[in-house]
This record gives C-alpha cells, structure tokens and sequence, in this order.
C-alpha cells in the first residue's frame, strides 16, 4: 500500500505537486536513488510490521551501501548494508514512524523512507 | 550653484530616492511572497528532521498548513504592526525553526519532543533556568554569536523595507484584527484552533507519549491540541470505581511501634530525592565493576527499602516528586504531564499538610532557582514554611561539583537546619549535582575519582565518558547518603529517612550498547529506595517493590503518625495494588485509586468516603 485509502485523487495530486514542489525548489531529491519502504503505510492495529526495503543506486556509481534503520524515539541504528542494487527484508518490528536510512559508505545520506499509519476503526 | 543647477541636482537625487524606494519595495514584495510561500514548507521540513524521519511521512498540504498556522497568524499581527513584510516572516520562521532546534536537541538526548509544559521550566525565567538550558546548547557561543548576528541583519532589513502600506490604511487595521483574535482564540482555545485539523481524530495521540502526537500531525499541531486539552481540563471523580474500591479494601495493617524521642517527642521526617540515582548493577556487564553504591546496598541487604517503580524516565523529576509529597499517582491525571506546572490550584494535600496537623515545621532545600517547574508555587501550595533555593545556597557558601550545586553541600544545609529546629520538622531535599548533561568530566571537584572509575566493555568514547560523569555523582549521592544518616544518627533527636531515586538518567546509547540484566527495556527499570529510621525500629522495605505514590502513606506509618482518610486508603491499597496492577481485582482498585485521587485534589475524598 503506498497511499492512504481515504485520500481523494485530488488530494494526492496535490500531495505529490506540493511534494514535487518541494524536491525541485529545495533540492532534496538525490538523482540517480531508487529507494523503497514496503509496506509504506499500513493500519496502526496491525503494528509491528516485518518490511523490505530495494534500493538501486548504480546510477551514482556507488558500490556499497548501508542502511540504518530507527523506530520513533530511538537513534538510528546500522542494520544491513549491501552492493549498489539490493532488497532485504526486516523481522516485524516497525512501528509507526520507523524510518530506513540509505547511506553512502563514507556516510552521506542517499534517501530516507519512513513508515507511517492510518487509524483502525474503533 | 544657481538656484536652477540646484533644483535639476535635487530632482535628480529625489528621483534617484523614488527609483531605489521603489526598486526595494518591489523586491521586499516578491521576496516576501517567496518566504510566505516556503515558511509552511520549510517548517514541515523542519519538522520531520527534528525527530529524523522522511519529509513525505505523514505529508499532506492540510497538515503542513495546520502546522503553520500559529506562524501564519503571528506574521499577520507583526506585520500589521510593523507595516513590513519581509521582517516578520523572517523573525517568525526564524523563532520557529528555533523551537524545533530545541526539540531535536530534547529528542536526542530524552527521546522525546518538545511539549507544551517545557515551557513552565522556564517558568519564572531567570539566570538558573538560563544557565540550565545553556548547558544543552551545542557550542553556545558560537550559537549566541550567530543569534546577535541574525538579530542584526533583521534589523538592518527592517531599516531598509519600505512600509508596506499607510498608518491608517484599511487592509492594515483588518490584518491586526484578524491576527489579534487568531491568536486570542488560540489562548482561549476556541475556533478555528478546536476544527477538524487539531483534533483527536486527526492528531491521533498516543497515552505512551507524544512523540507519535508529533510524528502524526506536526509538532506545532500537536502543542496546539495537547494547549487544549489543557485549557479543558477537568478532574472526574468515577464514584462507582471508588466505592468498588472502598468496599474491598483489605483490613488495615497492624500499627508501626512508634518512634519516640525524650518526652515523647515526634520523629523529624527527612524526605531525600536522589537526582536520576539508580542502582549501576542493573546495567549488564556493570557487576564486574567495583561497587558505587555501596551505602544504599548495605541498607538494602539491611532489608530496609525495595525497588521503587517511578512514572519517569530520563527526566520529569516533578512526576516522581509530586507523587512521594502527596500520594497521588500522576496518571490519575491522564492529561497531567507536569503537575507542578498544570494544576495550578491554590492547595495540593499531601504529606505537609497531614504533618502540619500533627505539629511539624516544614522545610524544602534545592540547589537550584525556585521557578524551575514551578517548584515555588508548588510547595507554597503543599504549605511547606520555608523552601531554600539555590541562591541562599550561595549565600551560605555551597560549591559545586561538575556543573550543579554539589550533594555535600545539600547534606551540609540539610544537617545544619535540623540542627537549628525547635520542633519536629519535615524536610524535603531534592538533589541536582547528578543532573544531566553529562560531560563535566575536568571540571568536576574530584577529576581523579571521576578518572579512577572502572567502566564494562563494549563503549564507545562518548558513551564511556558519560557514564563516568554519571557514576562519579552518583557515588558522591551515595556518600551523602551516608553522611546524612550518620549526622542524623549523631543528634538527640529521632528520625525517619527515606531517600530515592528520582528517575534513570537520560543515558540512550549506553542502554542500547549494555543493556540491562533483567533484559527489561529502560523504561521500565525500577530505582532504590531507603528507610532508616533511628534506634531499632523496624521500617517498611525487605526488597519489595513499590510504586512511588505509596510512599508518604508508609513514611508516615513508620514515624506513626496518623495520616489522613486519603492516606489510610492509600496504605490499605497500595500493597494488593503494587503486587499485581493487571489482574481483575487490580484493575478495580487502579481504578479506585484513580477516582479517589482525583477526588483528593478536589478535597473531597472524605465525602466519598463517608457515603
């Protein structure tokens, strides 16, 4: 899942303009990363969840990378690293909020994925 | 000059004034359009960075609206004021951003965002409050440099901005009506504050903390509700719950043998709150190290205390403390996250007054300024006499060790008042030398000790070096504790001691690399507690655990003194309670406990418990 149910298609466009927006204006987007948090939204009953990330960085020329990973309230910690094109999968621990960091070997950040909820019904 | 080359000079400069006036009202407009544009967008960025998660998460155009809000509404009141534009969304983005510096900087070191009632530590604000935050602060001068600095160029750009608009221009006085009753309805808690993006439903907090509050809505957002829910405070008495709980209490322990001076004199109460004092041994690896406690665990071993479970980690002194002085669990207050600084009520019962009843003076000491946590107010609503505070520490000739007022100079005041006392007294003394940060290691009192102190493997520099600092006052505590009993031991008069932990301290990384022994999480790790008491009086402990509110109710058995009804029905329902919270019957009397506490507070307890 990697929108919210009860978003409007209009209300996404308008998320994805403001995000669009943003990477161009501030020059967050990092060229050449593909890096992705499966599932990235999930119902908060359902927590913790196991995840898997992929990542694909042979565009920049990289050869390695590390992740590092940090659930709300905790500092992130290393986790995995692999070659400049991988996927892994966690155990279930990520609760809501917990963020995979994708980093260079001499420890530039690449990208930053985070976990998030929607609420169960009462 | 001719009259005629005069006036062509003067048009040309007036000309050449009209074209600059013009040329920066221009680019004041388009650049403050640019800023308005990027404040919200900049904030929410902000915003995810400061509790480290993606820009994306939780992103929607009404949430960072939302988290803007309280900005927006104050630029429109500065800029009506100013008849600038550009200024006040630089001064405001430039506050903000502060706010949110400040809470990356808490959320590092305490794993938790800023909250509303932060803002009462500094309640009060003078030099102590100043000179904590100050500690917390990276490379303050080069941050206070960089302040003067921005404050500067502001200024200069307020010089330079044309005024957007006439003194008495419609638009103006519409801006600074609309701001002004923008930013009374958020005081006040009234629309458009209480609408849909500020509510439960969209803020989705959690009763585990607010981080997820922040994580879920923004942290302005989040302060925003958290301020209402303040404003909307209630106490709720659930009657049914208490009787439930009344009707099951178990019969009253057997009354303590008292403790009695020559004449029948009562015991001094000496109540001692060891700042984040812990028992290191909890830590793995932390038994192969010699022993820094070794005065509380002699005690222990003794049989007198137990383990205390505390409603704080890492900080919240103020939970722990209001707890032990009245016997009130804090969460019995759902909305309560400080009490000091949120229920502002003219009385707090609690232990001082039961003793003041009984004919006790009473006597606060803290190393530290009165205003912090409201510390002040507080203790004049417990009713306590006398309350010394950092500055007639001073006075007195107290010293520090590492960066607080030092635990020998508390135990040095503490003796010398007790000595000077015409009748049985409480005293309360709560710590500060073990006060976080920890990294006074070269300016702490005994550099050697500090140096000397053994550490388990597996650390890295930092954490090493903040474990040491840590260590080195907490066996300074643990000496004073012991000065203090052996200088109450020494005098005429009878005693009851009790000393505790507050809380752990903020020490995240070295948890994570150590671990604890029972391989429980941080948080929920249990701290000492003590209770000596004079002659051979036998004193509640032998190891058991104890929730921090059962406390006065047992120091006041042990110095049998009669408590109060609300007492008597805590000392009834404490140990079933502290035994077993989850089952059935615990969770009748948790929720008795509840209402009876907030019954308390409105000091109607007896009526409930009459009917």
């Amino acid at each position: 899942m990697t929108m919210r149910a009860t978003d409007s298609i209009a209300m996404a466009h308008a998320r994805k303009a403001m995000l669009l927006a943003c990477l161009a204006g501030a020059g967050c987007a990092r060229q050449g990363v593909e890096f992705r948090l499966e599932p990235a939204v999930v119902r908060a009953c359902e927590l913790p969840v196991a995840t898997r990330v992929s990542w694909d960085v042979t565009r920049l020329g990289l050869q390695h990378v590390d992740i590092e990973v940090a659930n709300l309230g905790e500092a992130p910690k290393a986790w995995t690293n692999g070659g400049a094109k991988g996927s892994e999968t966690s155990g279930a621990w990520a609760q809501d909020g917990y963020t995979v960091i994708l980093k260079s070997r001499n420890g530039v950040e690449l990208a930053r994925r985070t976990l998030t909820t929607v609420a169960c019904p009462d | 000059m001719s009259d005629e080359v005069r006036d062509m000079a003067n048009a040309r400069a007036g000309g050449h004034a009209r074209d600059s006036r013009r040329w920066r009202k221009w680019a004041t407009r388009i650049l403050a359009s640019l800023a308005l544009l990027a404040y919200p967008l900049g904030i929410w960025w902000l915003d995810r960075w400061s509790i480290g998660v993606a820009f994306e998460a939780y992103l929607s155009w009404q949430r960072v609206l939302a988290n803007a809000a309280v900005g927006l509404s104050m630029i429109l009141l500065l800029a009506a004021i100013a008849r600038r534009l550009l200024a006040p969304i630089l001064l405001v983005s430039a506050l903000h951003a502060l706010l949110y510096v400040v809470s990356s900087i808490k959320y590092r070191l305490l794993d938790m965002v800023l909250v509303l009632q932060d803002a009462y530590f500094v309640s009060g604000f003078d030099a102590s409050s100043f000179a904590l935050l100050w500690h917390y602060v990276p490379s303050p001068w080069r941050t206070l440099g960089l302040a003067v600095l921005a404050l500067l160029a502001l200024a200069s750009l307020y010089r330079l901005e044309p005024p957007c608009c006439r003194a008495r221009a419609w638009p103006r006085l519409a801006a600074a009506g609309i701001a002004t009753a923008l930013l009374c309805a958020l005081y006040f808690s009234a629309w458009p504050w209480t609408s849909r993006m500020y509510d439960k439903a969209h803020v989705r907090p959690s009763l585990f903390g607010f981080n997820r509050a922040a994580l879920r809505a923004g942290l302005t957002t989040s302060l925003v509700y958290y301020h209402n829910q303040q404003r909307h405070l209630a106490l709720k008495v659930d009657a049914a719950a208490l009787r439930k709980a009344l009707s099951s209490l178990p019969p009253e322990p057997q009354a303590q043998p008292a403790i009695r001076g020559t004449g029948g004199a009562r015991p001094d109460i000496v109540i001692v709150l060891s700042e984040s004092f812990m028992d290191p041994r909890a830590m793995r690896g932390m038994d192969g190290v010699p022993d820094l406690i070794p005065q509380i665990r002699a005690q222990l071993a003794a049989g007198k205390g137990g383990r205390l479970r505390v409603p704080a980690f890492g900080g919240g002194t103020v939970r722990t403390e209001f707890e032990v002085l009245t016997g009130m669990p804090v969460r019995a207050f759902p909305e309560v996250r400080y009490p000091y600084v949120e229920m502002r009520l003219d009385r707090i019962p609690g232990i001082v007054g039961v003793l003041e009843k009984a004919g006790y003076a009473s006597l606060a000491i803290h190393g530290n300024s009165g205003g912090v946590w409201n510390r002040l107010g507080t203790y004049k609503a417990m009713g306590v006499d006398r309350f010394i505070t950092k500055s007639e520490f001073r006075q007195r000739g107290a010293t520090e060790d590492g960066k607080w007022m030092s635990d020998r100079s508390m135990t040095d005041i503490l003796l010398r008042e007790l000595g000077h006392a015409a009748k049985p007294t409480l005293a309360i003394a709560i710590s500060m030398e073990n006060h976080g940060p920890y990294d006074d290691a070269g300016k702490v009192a005994d550099p050697k000790a500090m140096a000397g102190i053994a550490l388990p493997a597996g650390l890295d520099a930092a954490g090493a070096g903040e474990l040491r600092s840590y260590l080195y006052h907490l066996h300074n505590a643990d000496r004073e504790f012991g000065r203090l009993l052996a200088g109450l031991r020494a005098r005429q008069r009878p005693f009851v001691l009790l000393f505790f932990g507050d809380h752990l301290p903020a020490l995240g990384d070295v948890y994570d690399r150590l671990g604890f022994a029972d391989g429980a999480e941080p948080g929920r790790q249990t701290v000492p507690w003590v209770m000596a008491a004079s002659g051979d009086v036998a004193v509640p402990g032998d190891g058991m655990v104890t929730s921090s509110w059962q406390l006065p109710s047992m120091i006041l058995r042990a110095a049998s003194v009669p408590g109060d009804a609300y007492f008597d029905f805590v000392s009834r329902i404490g140990p079933g309670l502290a035994a077993d919270d989850s089952s059935p019957r615990g969770m009748l009397l948790k929720d008795g406990l509840y209402a009876a506490a907030n019954a308390r507070l409105q000091d109607r307890f007896d009526d409930y418990a009459r009917n």
